[in-house]
């Protein structure tokens, strides 16, 4: 019997083959391999704004703290404002780059990989 | 016309109270998270008294909530993070619920005050912070030092590192609070114009409201999921802590 593939068989196929998919993608998400996750251009955004700010702000709010607790007028202000804007572009840049909200984030080295993630 | 500013008024409501000679009335942002906790709590308890294999519709409703959360933790947090599972579903449901409660017309929106984002903030920053103390002990403090740095580079790289550690709690509450204050406001101001362009001119802005408000409903579910996988990303990195 070797006539074209028809019928049932044909169905039972693609049903497998539907079937085969979906344990595929199962099988990715459950070994954790990262989905292909779609960050808004617009979330992006917001975040990066945001964290440009608070990291600026904080700064100068904690220059302007020290400025008025030691007496030490413009110093205090000028150097911690630098910090903190810089502070917030490395959050920024750490974002982009993918490493998130990590702060002192290790480089990975080839002879560095994170350790797989058990089951 | 009221101003688009006046529904982020804070007045008190009922008695005095007043706890060690300071005065701390109830007032309607408090009553709006209580409000906002029993409707979570009540929704919970409801779709749980009873559990059957073919969930009905609030069971299914709670299922997707639990099992997204619980999807979120898994992959932000990792296995290990999932211990925290409770934490991140209450600080989720409480925004998500303070957001989409506040969508009501006449509701009042907590979230929208930079005093309760930032009270939350600092909770998840302080949890953080003692995790990652009690899992690392001084270790934590590397942290503060990225790998391969020069000693001379210290000097500047660790305040600055520090800054940005304590940068989180501010972005963290700025985000919320100001996505949630000028949506609303947005939609204080349109509605303003639709009232004074009359029935015809109105109709342009009426429009843009209609728009705005589904675009807000977007932003409470969204802004109440950034926050939550902030939480996330920050607790993966009090666990593992690279």
């Amino acid at each position: 019997m070797t006539g074209p593939v028809t019928g049932p068989n044909k169905e039972r196929d693609e049903k497998a083959d539907a079937f085969a998919q979906r344990l595929a993608s199962l099988e990715a998400e459950r070994l954790g391999k990262p989905a292909a996750k779609g960050k808004g251009d617009m979330g992006v955004a917001a975040r990066v704004g945001v964290d440009l700010v608070s990291g600026v702000l904080l700064g100068a709010g904690l220059g302007y703290g020290i400025d008025l607790y030691a007496g030490t007028k413009p110093w205090g202000l000028i150097v911690c404002f630098l910090l903190g804007a810089a502070a917030g572009f490395m959050n920024v840049y750490r974002f982009l780059n993918g490493q998130d909200a990590g702060v002192g984030y290790r480089r990975k080295t080839p002879d560095q990989q994170p350790p797989k993630r058990e089951e | 016309m009221a101003s688009p500013l006046a529904q982020f008024e804070v007045h008190s409501i009922g008695p005095q109270l007043s706890l060690a000679g300071y005065s701390v009335p109830f007032n309607n942002s408090a009553l709006w998270m209580v409000i906002a906790v029993i409707v979570a709590t009540g929704l919970m308890v409801a779709a749980t008294a009873r559990q059957s294999v073919i969930p009905g519709r609030l069971q299914s409703l709670a299922e997707v909530l639990h099992g997204f959360v619980a999807n979120m933790v898994r992959e932000n947090a990792g296995k290990e993070g999932m211990k925290y599972f409770p934490f991140v579903f209450s600080l989720f449901i409480f925004v998500l619920f303070g957001n989409l409660l506040g969508m009501i017309p006449f509701s009042f929106t907590f979230t929208s005050h930079i005093i309760v984002t930032f009270g939350l903030a600092a909770t998840v920053f302080v949890t953080v912070t003692v995790i990652a103390l009690v899992r690392h002990g001084t270790h934590f403090f590397s942290f503060f030092l990225p790998h391969g740095t020069p000693w001379w580079m210290a000097v500047i790289v660790v305040p600055i590192e520090i800054l940005s550690y304590f940068a989180r709690p501010v972005s963290l509450s700025i985000r919320l609070f100001a996505n949630m204050m000028a949506g609303h406001t947005m939609l204080k101001v349109f509605g303003g114009f639709a009232v004074s362009l009359g029935v015809i001119g109105g109709l342009a802005p009426l429009a843009l409201i209609v728009a705005l408000t589904g675009f807000e409903i977007l932003v409470a579910l969204l802004q109440a999921y950034v926050f939550s996988i902030l939480t996330c990303l920050y607790l993966k990195d009090a666990i593992e802590l690279h």
